[in-house]
């Protein structure tokens, strides 16, 4: 699987993670509906942590606890669509010659989706490539209007501190990151202007004008995604809505008149001009912020009390994964199904396998007879119940590669109890650093192939395409490709 | 006449030129940074600009204005005159003593202007 397609896979796994946390957040909000708004707002923030962030943490009071995903899903990425939906198989050389099998092998490309005749891959390496270009269209076109933008209010004229004014805006504007400063049109009333000044200079202390362009930029990432572009809409409109309640709370409730008029006379002054540039600051949404202005009241201490509870709340939930609830990855108990496929694998494995690495420890005495007969489907329990199977494998410390982030590794994998080692090629995109080996094995492993004495034969998975491999093969370990002599 | 057009910017920028003019051009970065906020590649910019344009001169680093004040004036006068008063001068008077008392001095001046005008 390319680079691109896993990346893709990444963002399409966060996108429908951060759909659902979305669905919860605007049903939360319209309880809140009486609430401050600042409330609204900050429940945007687990939203925006699920569309940039594939990790998080575990927590008993997940909101996922509640809705039933149909998803794979280990300590960090919930997983919706396995990257290696519809991969058949990872192309291999086999030479009989173990060292050089896996040497050659590692360099060849992880089954190519465009090469498969799978009609699932070639769709899904044509979506990250439309996804891709979207990403860089809206990212250039974000670029040079910024660009533009900051052309135009180069000369601006300075009219005290970081406020300053000309004639290319027709509405306040909060320009630039570090040191943000506030453009207003020329000739506004002096009342206007000071109300606009608390409003923009309330956004800068609450760093409103640094979360809207992170957020455009999840946005972007996530382009194909129109809940995205519906919370992004209403989470400005709550911004915007708790940095009007904040400037409220500062100049009293005599203010909300004239407050609400300004606001009024400078939509009304507004061309359009900086309305598709989401990196500044517009007036908008203006009847509804007018609405909410003259009926804003100090709330009462219960109800903040009330308030605050249910949003840190809400927010943890929406943030956190539920704990993992599969057993211990590995375990040869768990493997019901698993062994019903690997009856249909090919007549098994000998002990001549090919060449051993060297600090593989020695299979046990019983490991013949057990390789002999785990190919018929008779003695699996028997298989799973021998108390002389080897327990599951560390993984080797000298083998494993910690904070690794991406390039071609060779997946070392130990078959109990027969055959010590095989050797699997991969191509790992995501960090792998602290994955368990069910997490491997879900995620990263493509393919599996035994040798059986005479030639390589590959290991079904145990529940067709999406399915794990099965878990007698133990995993051991993981380096990084050698480079092919 | 479009020459006489300026952005609000340009129109303080020459206004400082005005005042100083002959002035050195590391002075006017100065007074620019000062007065207007602007880095000396902005004014630079713009200055660059306005000589294109005609306005302004910048000999061996020293700028001075080839336009009057007078000038940019009439025209931006003009201007409203044209595009808010269909070009009508009592329009625009009566507009502009709407609800407001003269000066018994302003009204004399005026009285003087008119009569000049007139001749």
């Amino acid at each position: 699987m390319s680079l691109l397609g896993d990346l893709f896979m990444t963002i399409v796994n966060m996108s429908i993670t951060a759909s659902c946390v979305a669905v919860g957040v605007i049903l939360v909000r319209l309880l809140l509906k009486k609430a401050p708004k600042i409330f609204s707002y900050v429940l945007w923030a687990p939203v925006l942590f699920r569309l940039v962030c594939p990790f998080s943490f575990d927590s008993a009071f997940s909101f996922f606890n509640l809705v039933s995903l149909d998803a794979k899903q280990g300590s960090e990425a919930y997983e919706f669509v396995s990257p290696d939906t519809g991969v058949i198989q990872t192309p291999a050389i086999r030479a009989d010659i173990g060292s050089f099998d896996s040497a050659a092998n590692v360099s060849l490309p992880a089954a190519d989706p465009t090469a498969s005749a799978d009609p699932v891959q070639i769709w899904l390496a044509v979506l990250s490539l439309v996804w891709i270009l979207g990403v860089i269209t809206l990212l250039t076109y974000s670029i040079v209007s910024y660009v533009k933008t900051r052309g135009k209010l180069r000369t601006a004229t300075l009219v005290e501190g970081n406020v300053f004014e000309t004639d290319a805006v027709e509405t306040a504007v909060v320009c630039g990151f570090i040191r943000p400063k506030i453009y207003v049109p020329l000739n506004i009333r002096d009342t206007d202007l000071s109300y606009i000044l608390e409003h923009e200079r309330t956004h800068i202390r609450r760093k409103d004008h640094l979360v809207k362009p992170l957020a455009y930029l999840a946005l972007i990432l996530h382009w194909f995604n129109p809940l995205m572009w519906l919370c992004f809409s209403l989470m400005s409109r709550d911004m915007e809505m708790s940095c009007d309640e904040s400037v409220l709370r500062k100049l009293g409730d005599s203010a909300k008149n004239g407050y609400s008029s300004s606001l009024l006379s400078l939509a009304v002054r507004r061309k359009g001009l900086l309305a598709a540039n989401p990196l500044a600051f517009g007036e908008n949404h203006v009847k509804t912020r007018i609405k909410n202005i003259l009926d804003f009241k100090k709330p009462a201490f219960w109800g903040i009390a009330v308030a605050v509870t249910a949003v840190c709340a809400a927010v943890i939930a929406f943030t956190a994964n539920p704990p993992e609830k599969e057993a211990i990855p590995g375990s040869i108990q768990d493997a019901g199904p698993a062994d019903a496929e690997q009856a249909a694998a090919p007549p098994s494995t000998t002990p001549s396998a090919p060449a051993t690495p060297s600090d593989v420890t020695p299979a046990p005495a019983t490991s013949t007879s057990h390789g002999q007969t785990a190919a018929t489907s008779t003695d699996h329990d028997q298989i799973a119940a021998a108390p002389s199977d080897p327990a599951p494998p560390e993984l080797d410390p000298t083998l494993y590669m910690p904070s690794v982030n991406e390039g071609q590794y060779e997946l070392l994998v130990e078959v109990r109890p027969s055959i010590p080692m095989h050797k699997v090629t991969n191509t790992l995109l995501i960090s792998i650093t602290n994955l368990s080996e069910e997490e491997y094995r879900s995620k990263f492993l493509y393919s599996i192939e035994q040798f059986d004495g005479e030639k390589w034969v590959a290991i079904p998975r145990s529940d067709g395409m999406l399915g794990q491999f099965p878990s007698e093969y133990g995993l051991r370990g993981i380096r990084p490709k050698p480079h092919n002599t | 006449m479009e020459k006489y057009k300026l952005f609000d910017a340009e129109y303080k920028f020459v206004s400082i030129i005005w005042d100083n003019e002959p002035i050195n051009s590391t002075e006017l970065v100065k007074i620019c940074a000062e007065k207007l906020g602007w880095k000396k590649s902005t004014t630079y910019t713009v200055l660059k600009k306005l000589c294109g344009r005609g306005i302004l001169q910048n000999r061996d680093a020293t700028v001075t204005a080839l336009v009057k004040r007078e000038d940019v004036q009439r025209y931006e006068s003009r201007a409203v005159l044209e595009k808010t008063f269909d070009g009508s001068l009592p329009k625009f008077l009566t507009a502009f003593l709407s609800g407001r008392k003269l000066s018994e001095q302003e009204a004399e001046e005026l009285k003087r202007i008119i009569e000049e005008a007139v001749k």
